[in-house]
């Protein structure tokens, strides 16, 4: 299984989008250090998920990837919602572009389900005391969008 | 302590409809080593065979001589079928060159030659499999019974024996996945030789499906209807309606 391959459909153009932007935006992905200086007041999180990889049969289990993608991107908050909703509209459109793209002979084959927001929250969520207490103290206005997907690695 | 059976010791086993056929000494072509059988049958490419000897009448084993070439109860695989003539051939291997048959072989009526499909196999990315058997009612009921306090009973007894059963598979990107000619099988005008081996708990031993401890009911069909389903939250699958043809053969000991 190619998990990789699954991820860089996903992950490359979303770097490539927001890295287009002037002044690019800062993408961090899963398990990967956030390098920015202190003062960085925008970046973007991608957080990929493997649900499911095969299908349960009497025979065999053939593959059949699903999983979900949490695209989160972080503002200054204070200054109302705009610039949010630009960068978290270059994913939504990055997804849309994926879902467009046709079946290949060979590679991988992805498509999302339907699109899971943008919601909008000057806090990671969550009801709990620490992350009430963290909501205070969070200086970033914050959207995210969710997208469950299928995959297919054709050989 | 009993263990009851999991769901994942089942299988589904498969033989295809239209790979049974009876032919005569005049139908064996010593020369080009084509055999004549019926046409429109579905003998594809690679499928494995047996040759035997039946009594038409009967349908029992019969008797007579094989053409020389050919052994009963050996596997050949054939190598062409031309749907528009009946004209066969078989090799001794999976694309090898034609088997040489030398002589006819000798099958006086009723008795006949025939070719069948090897054995059920086992079908890719079974989902599920049910098969249901039943029995019609008769009412006996005899009328006129003396009455007492409480309301006389009907009688029945039972009568014919029916059975009806589905599988759901999953499309897969296999060609060579029999799940995939059983939906085609569904339109196959002729569909004899179409059985499924239904495996309730079935035993490998040795890298071979040990028949003598698994569990299974095998039962010819006709298939009656596939239902595919495509939509973008789920897997590819489809669904085949069978009955039986004739009488199931029950395999519900481990011995």
């Amino acid at each position: 299984m190619n998990y990789q391959a699954v991820r860089a459909v996903f992950e490359t153009p979303l770097l490539t989008a927001y890295n287009s932007l002037s002044p690019a935006v800062p993408v961090y992905f899963d398990n990967v250090m956030n390098d920015g200086a202190d003062s960085a007041e925008e970046f973007v999180h991608i957080n990929i998920q493997f649900g499911l990889t095969t299908e349960l049969t009497l025979s065999d289990n053939p593959d059949r990837i699903r999983g979900v993608i949490v695209i989160r991107t972080y503002t200054p908050k204070g200054r109302g919602p705009a610039r949010n909703q630009t960068l978290i509209n270059v994913a939504t459109t990055a997804l849309q572009t994926i879902n467009s793209t046709p079946k290949p002979a060979s590679g991988v084959y992805v498509r999302t389900g339907a699109i899971d927001g943008p919601s909008f929250s000057p806090d990671f969520g969550g009801t709990t005391p620490d992350q009430q207490s963290r909501r205070a103290f969070t200086p970033f206005f914050i959207s995210r969008i969710e997208a469950g997907f299928q995959a297919q690695v054709i050989s | 302590m009993a263990t009851v059976l999991s769901g994942t010791s089942g299988a589904l086993y498969y033989a295809p409809a239209g790979t049974t056929a009876t032919f005569g000494e005049s139908a064996v072509n010593d020369t080009t080593d084509v055999i004549t059988v019926d046409t429109y049958l579905n003998f594809k490419v690679g499928d494995p065979v047996k040759f035997s000897i039946v009594n038409t009448e009967t349908g029992a084993a019969g008797t007579g001589t094989l053409p020389a070439g050919l052994s009963a109860g050996t596997t050949y695989y054939v190598i062409g079928y031309t749907p528009a003539t009946g004209a066969l051939t078989v090799s001794a291997t999976l694309g090898g060159a034609s088997v040489a048959i030398t002589d006819n072989g000798t099958a006086v009526a009723p008795n006949a030659f025939k070719v069948a499909y090897g054995a059920p196999a086992v079908v890719g990315s079974v989902r599920e499999w049910s098969f249901e058997i039943t029995r019609s009612e008769i009412d006996v009921t005899v009328i006129g019974q003396t009455l007492g306090q409480y309301a006389p009973f009907r009688s029945y007894i039972t009568g014919f024996a029916d059975g009806s059963g589905s599988a759901t598979v999953y499309t897969t990107d296999d060609d060579t996945n029999l799940s995939n000619r059983m939906v085609e099988d569904v339109l196959q005008r002729q569909q004899v030789g179409a059985t499924m081996k239904l495996y309730i708990d079935r035993v490998v031993s040795g890298g071979s499906v040990d028949d003598t401890l698994s569990r299974s009911i095998t039962v010819p069909v006709i298939l009656t209807s596939a239902s595919l389903t495509v939509n973008p939250d789920d897997g590819q699958s489809v669904e085949i309606a069978f009955r039986p043809s004739a009488a199931p053969t029950f395999d519900l000991a481990k011995s």
